[in-house]
């Protein structure tokens, strides 16, 4: 199930918001459970019994490396576990990659064709059973004993099949005894409303402009082709970010206090701060369980560039089972390395709009391998980018208000505006009004059976 | 204080609209059909392991709360008030243009339909060696370009009529287009709210036929003109604009004495003495008032009629346009190859016809191939 359907918001979320204001403390994790794994049986109703192996599995080993003897027997039954949930995810999400891949190989070339439907979510909740592996083999967290509120963790539908990427560290408090204040349900209205419509309202349409222009790249003509481009990148961006606040909404109403995942990313001013404002909960991740034990910038500059390359390898991977995806990350990696090594210094003396400028294009230009899963697709794309040529305006002006409503909202401006005037006296009710406009017209997009796509269902 | 004023409003807010329409949801009994939109609804699906596993119970489902969404309709029409306030008007499918009309996008070129479609007709015309004509239609968008929204895609009837011109060979194209545009100059030929042209457009295509016959039409005061109002066709239902103003729908009698029979495959044929089925006046969209609606084969006797058996290939334009002719014709017969499987050509035969008309609007043209059973 979809934050952004109709069925969770007719069915799903008033029946979970009414039963869990009803039910005593004790008994709403056992029904958040219930809950949760009902979420995720309405879209997977087989892959759900892959995900309770999961937590069964994650949830054993966190006793038992506790509990465990000496270094060796933690590492061995760290490593142990840790295999075990990379070979859930390299069988269910990467297997085709690698068969397809080995038949260019003559030795392999009769390997069979496998078709394996990839479990939505496995990405998000296979990195946050190894988060908890990881840190109570480190000792940073104890391991949980309470199967309830563990399966719960990583069940938990709000971050459940398109993050952020929560870790049990953050929230084992709030498992065990949180508070559910109206003002914190307030807060959660107020996020969950505005992700929605991020989602529902600006990506949705933004996504509808790019299909136009991503159908045919080679004849809408160089202009379109850029905003074709921006579209996209505003869709994507919309689309994430507004399915994470519809999560930190969710989480508030139950009580949970998710990390902020997107922080205006587009106002960068170089590659490494993007990555730093994008996806947060993904990139503090492989730097938290990647980066950093693989020396990270410890051990000398040469092998602080080989680390970076190695995390935006896997980072891209993780976006999907494609080697544009691994191109994609490789392509960043090689950027944040030249930051790293004399861009990033040379940016901070030249005039900051040379940093937007630069971070925009290379951000734009990234997408685009990022959509195509052919590369030479991706470059044919570029090249038409940068080959002058004339669009019909027909094509472009229908959307060029959406386009530019998107870069206003991408913009902290609003937030900015907030800020000034949320003290005022007429502010509440300005904001519920606000609220229930956008929620009507969120309804009504999702009802007028309009373009309203998935889009992780390859992470 | 302000800060709990804040809170009790958000968290009301969100709570009465998800109680407002989850209630709503199950106490509102399902329809089965929309007459906005001409479609049946989804009903609540059946749940079984089998629809479960294989995914249908949820697509089912989600396409149960859309259709059953309460106050539908509502909702629909906000969201396309809400893309034309985005400046969306033309990435639409239905433009909002000019005075209230509501105007299709003009159709794709797959770049054989059309072709096809008139290579499919010049065959049939050559194989029944009678004297054949073919009406096209224009677009509503091209006969009302200066009502047109900027930014809205072209209208390429002139490059399609050209192409006609140039191809048919046993038919003579009979060219509308001007006189449209020149009669819409003093009354209106296109609905706000419907695709197919009003009783004073098809008055003028007919006048323009009889030319082409040298005929000389009757004067419109020679008709006896009943207006109705309040007709919403199909423009209206599925753009959604439910603000937007109903249209009046004329119906020009000439008081003809006529049979008319009406055939469907597997279906009893009947007879009436009209051409007018006032009943559909009752419905939202009225334009079936007109020969019934679509139907397989229709066949307008008129006795007193001067000119011979008439054989009419049509879409749904014809509807309102065969009443005229049929003072004209002893023996009018309707095909619609959307629904009529057998040969055309023996059925000409068998009856007796000597003239072939077909009308098609250009969407038709563009778009349907049916004519591919013709034979």
């Amino acid at each position: 199930m979809v934050f952004s359907s109709l069925p969770f918001l007719l069915f799903f979320l008033p029946v979970v918001l009414l039963i869990d204001r009803l039910l005593p403390a004790k008994a709403k994790n056992v029904f958040l459970l219930i809950a949760n794994l009902f979420f995720y049986a309405y879209g997977e109703p087989v892959y759900v019994l892959l995900m309770l192996g999961s937590i069964v599995v994650n949830f054993a080993a966190g006793i038992l490396i506790e509990k465990a003897h000496g270094k060796g027997e933690k590492k061995a039954l760290l490593i142990v576990t840790l295999v075990l949930n990379l070979g859930a995810l390299g069988v269910f999400k990467y297997t085709s990659l690698i068969f397809d891949t080995l038949r260019h190989i003559p030795l392999f070339a009769s390997l069979p064709g496998v078709e394996i439907a990839l479990p939505i979510g496995i990405s998000f909740y296979t990195f946050q059973a190894m988060s908890y592996i990881i840190d109570v083999y480190r000792g940073s967290v104890a391991a949980s004993g309470n199967f309830v509120n563990f399966a719960a963790y990583i069940s938990l539908f709000p971050q459940l099949i398109a993050g952020p990427i929560v870790r049990y560290s953050d929230v084992y408090a709030e498992l065990e005894n949180r508070r559910e204040t109206l003002s914190d349900f307030a807060i959660g209205v107020r996020w969950f409303v505005i992700g929605l419509a991020k989602k529902v309202l600006l990506a949705n349409q933004l996504g509808r402009f790019w299909d136009i222009v991503s159908s045919d790249p080679a004849s809408v003509g160089a202009p379109t082709l850029w905003l074709g481009a921006c579209a996209y990148a505003l869709q994507i961006y919309f689309d994430f970010c507004g399915y994470s606040e519809m999560a930190q909404g969710l989480g508030k109403m139950l009580g949970f206090n998710f990390c902020v995942n997107f922080n205006y990313p587009y106002i960068s001013k170089s590659v490494s701060e993007f990555w730093r404002r994008w996806h947060i909960s993904l990139s503090s991740w492989f730097r938290d369980y990647v980066y950093i034990p693989l020396g990270g910038n410890r051990r000398g500059i040469k092998r602080q560039c080989v680390n970076l390359l190695i995390v935006w390898a896997l980072t891209g991977l993780w976006h999907g089972a494609s080697w544009n995806f691994l191109l994609w990350g490789v392509y960043y990696g090689i950027l944040i390395v030249l930051e790293k090594l004399f861009l990033g210094k040379l940016l901070q003396k030249l005039p900051a709009a040379i940093g937007h400028i630069y971070t925009l294009l290379a951000v734009l230009l990234g997408f685009v391998f990022f959509a195509n899963e052919n590369a030479s697709d991706a470059l044919f794309y570029i090249s038409k980018m940068f080959t002058p040529s004339q669009s019909a305006a027909n094509t472009v002006l229908p959307w060029v208000l959406t386009i530019l409503l998107g870069v206003l909202c991408a913009l902290p401006l609003g937030k900015r505006l907030w800020e000034r005037i949320k003290d005022m006296r007429f502010m509440p009710y300005l904001e519920a009004a606000l609220v229930l406009i956008l929620l009507l017209l969120s309804a009504a997009q999702l009802v007028s059976d309009s373009y309203n796509p998935f889009l992780y269902f390859r992470f | 204080m302000s800060e709990k004023i804040r809170a009790y409003l958000l968290t009301a807010v969100f709570v009465l609209f998800l109680a407002a329409i989850s209630i709503a949801f199950f106490v509102i009994k399902d329809s089965d059909y929309s007459e906005t939109e001409k479609r049946y609804l989804q009903q609540s699906p059946a749940f079984s392991a089998e629809s479960v596993l294989s995914g249908d119970f949820t697509s089912e489902l989600e396409e149960y709360a859309q259709d059953q969404f309460p106050a539908r309709n509502f909702f629909k029409g906000l969201s396309a008030y809400f893309d034309l306030l985005c400046g969306r008007n033309c990435a639409e499918d239905i433009y909002f243009a000019k005075e209230g009309y509501l105007i299709n996008a003009p159709d794709e070129d797959d770049g054989e339909t059309f072709e096809k479609n008139l290579s499919r007709f010049d065959n049939f015309a050559e194989s029944l060696g009678i004297e054949s004509k073919l009406v096209i239609i224009p677009s509503t968008g091209y006969i009302l370009n200066s009502y047109l929204p900027a930014f809205h895609a072209e209208y390429e009837d002139d490059k399609y009529f050209a192409e006609a011109e140039e191809t048919l060979k046993n038919i003579t194209l009979i060219d509308t287009r001007d006189a449209l545009k020149d009669a819409n100059e003093e009354k209106a030929v296109c609905y706000k709210t419907d695709h197919h042209l009003t009783s004073w457009g098809n008055y003028t295509v007919y006048k323009k036929i009889l030319e082409e016959l040298l005929l000389e039409a009757p004067e419109p005061e020679d008709y006896t003109i009943e207006t109705y109002s309040g007709f919403y066709g199909t423009t209206y239902s599925s753009s959604g604009y439910f603000l937007a103003k109903g249209d009046d729908i004329e119906i020009w009698d000439k008081g003809l004495d006529v049979s008319v029979t009406i055939s469907d495959a597997g279906a009893e044929e009947e007879t009436y003495d009209t051409m007018f089925f006032k009943d559909h006046l009752d419905e939202l969209d009225k334009y079936p008032v007109f020969l019934d609606g679509n139907h397989s084969v229709v066949k307008i006797e008129n006795s007193a009629a001067k000119g011979g058996k008439l054989l009419i290939l049509r879409d749904s334009y014809a509807h309102c346009l065969a009443p005229f002719l049929a003072e004209n014709y002893s023996e009018i017969y309707l095909i619609d190859m959307r629904y009529y499987r057998s040969s055309v050509s023996q059925f000409a035969e068998e009856n007796g016809v000597d003239s072939l008309l077909i009308v098609y609007g250009l969407d038709s043209m563009l778009t349907d191939n049916n004519a591919a059973w013709l034979e």
